[in-house]
């Protein structure tokens, strides 16, 4: 028997008077690169926010690494985030943000400079990230994701901000921590995109789940 | 403290400065001008019944004690809804503890400068509960704002601090005024301020409700 990595059964989530995510079910049971597609609004990142347990379900039940959120745990457990609303220090640089986190997370700091490469920012470069382009911030976003090596990532809206040769590095980024044996949940408007990276997406209109393509 | 905790405090003491470093500079201008202005603190915090015959409104003590929530403002709600999920490693009851510790760090900071602004005719008792009903009060507006948002818990306060007002006596409210406060009768006030630290060591619990929104 497969254990999901991740289940969201029937759940549904009201906000500000407004059913936002409308009877959700999927079922990851292996690793792979999945995406959500959806114009903005269409539930992407509040459906995220359900697996991360930052909000919870108005109905329904939602399962990560055997955990029923907000049930026998306030947020899963094991999976890195980059979500533009959770931030980092504005006038901290990227590497005192990630040496921040890094000791949060128990992992030692010297991987830092390797993770920023990584992700196509400079170790060296110590300014702070409020001077940050974009294009930047969005990437050291991505390096939070990755600090504690977790076995889940969710990336909400990673292609925000990139230009082509930051999609195409995101896109080699992405196929490269599944090869590591990550599964990565990840969201974007442009589903061109995430057929060239997904092996299933997952299509959202109005709160719901309206189509599921294998790619 | 542990490494980690002195870590999330440092961190979380940045980020409480962003917020709040205008707000604290402008207020406590403010609250040095009054007392300087009342002459003592003791007078500042007078207060007054507003009757048909004196519908004053004593507003050097509605701004004096309304002065640690306008400061703090919406940092507690933004310390746990948006900054808790990315440090989470951290248990709950940990983080809320030190933000806890930087809020009373704030209204004990502010109160004892209103002491040192006012340095004579000082009623070292009536200080003191002024300091500690000010650092509890803000403990709960913390709750408050966490579960209902920074602009409807200063709203609660400001209709409770307008009660306090009126002839009807508001436990721990109406002991902030000087003419209220007595020296026999603060033991009531005390036991008040017992059961909201009860109420707020519950808060955690409450925390299973909430959207962490950002």
């Amino acid at each position: 028997m497969n254990t999901s990595l991740i289940k969201i059964e029937n759940v549904t989530k009201k906000y500000k008077n407004k059913y936002v995510l409308k009877n959700i079910s999927l079922d990851i049971t292996h690793p792979g690169i999945y995406g959500f597609s959806g114009p903005n609004g269409s539930g992407k990142s509040m459906t995220f926010k359900t697996i991360l347990g930052f909000v919870r379900p108005s109905s329904g039940k939602v399962t990560v690494n055997g955990e029923i959120i907000r049930k026998e745990t306030l947020f899963a457990h094991d999976i890195g985030f980059s979500m533009s609303e959770f931030g980092v220090l504005a006038n901290k640089s990227g590497t005192e943000n990630l040496e921040l986190l890094s000791i949060l997370a128990k992992q030692g700091s010297e991987s830092i400079p390797t993770l920023l490469r990584y992700v196509g920012l400079d170790p060296e470069d110590d300014k702070k990230v409020s001077s940050y382009s974009l294009g930047m911030k969005q990437r050291l976003s991505i390096a939070t994701a990755l600090i504690g090596n977790h076995k889940i990532l969710i990336l909400d809206e990673p292609t925000n901000a990139l230009d082509e040769d930051g999609q195409a590095f995101l896109k080699k980024l992405v196929l490269d921590l599944f090869e590591k044996g990550k599964t990565i949940l990840i969201s974007s408007h442009d589903s061109t995109f995430l057929r060239s990276v997904a092996h299933q997406i997952y299509f959202l209109n109005d709160g719901k789940i309206v189509k599921e393509e294998l790619v | 403290m542990s490494h980690f905790l002195s870590l999330i405090l440092k961190r979380n003491t940045t980020l409480m400065w962003e917020n709040i470093r205008i707000r604290f500079f402008l207020i406590i201008i403010m609250d040095c001008l009054i007392i300087f202005r009342s002459g003592s603190l003791e007078i500042a915090l007078q207060g007054a019944t507003i009757t048909m015959s004196t519908p004053i409104l004593p507003i050097n003590w509605f701004f004096l004690v309304m002065s640690p929530f306008m400061v703090i403002g919406d940092y507690i709600e933004k310390a746990i809804k948006r900054d808790y999920p990315m440090v989470n490693t951290i248990s709950v009851e940990m983080y809320l503890l030190i933000v806890a510790m930087q809020v009373i760090g704030v209204t004990s900071f502010m109160t004892m400068l209103w002491g040192l602004t006012s340095f004579k005719n000082i009623n070292l008792l009536f200080l003191c509960y002024v300091y500690l009903a000010l650092n509890i009060l803000t403990l709960v507006y913390g709750v408050i704002s966490t579960l209902l948002g920074s602009v409807i818990g200063q709203l609660i306060f400001i209709s409770m601090l307008l009660l306090a007002t009126g002839d009807t006596y508001i436990p721990v409210l109406s002991s902030l005024m000087k003419i209220h406060f007595s020296e026999n009768g603060v033991y009531l006030d005390i036991v008040t301020l017992i059961l909201l630290v009860i109420v707020v060591l519950w808060s955690p619990y409450l925390l299973e409700k909430i959207d962490f929104n950002g």
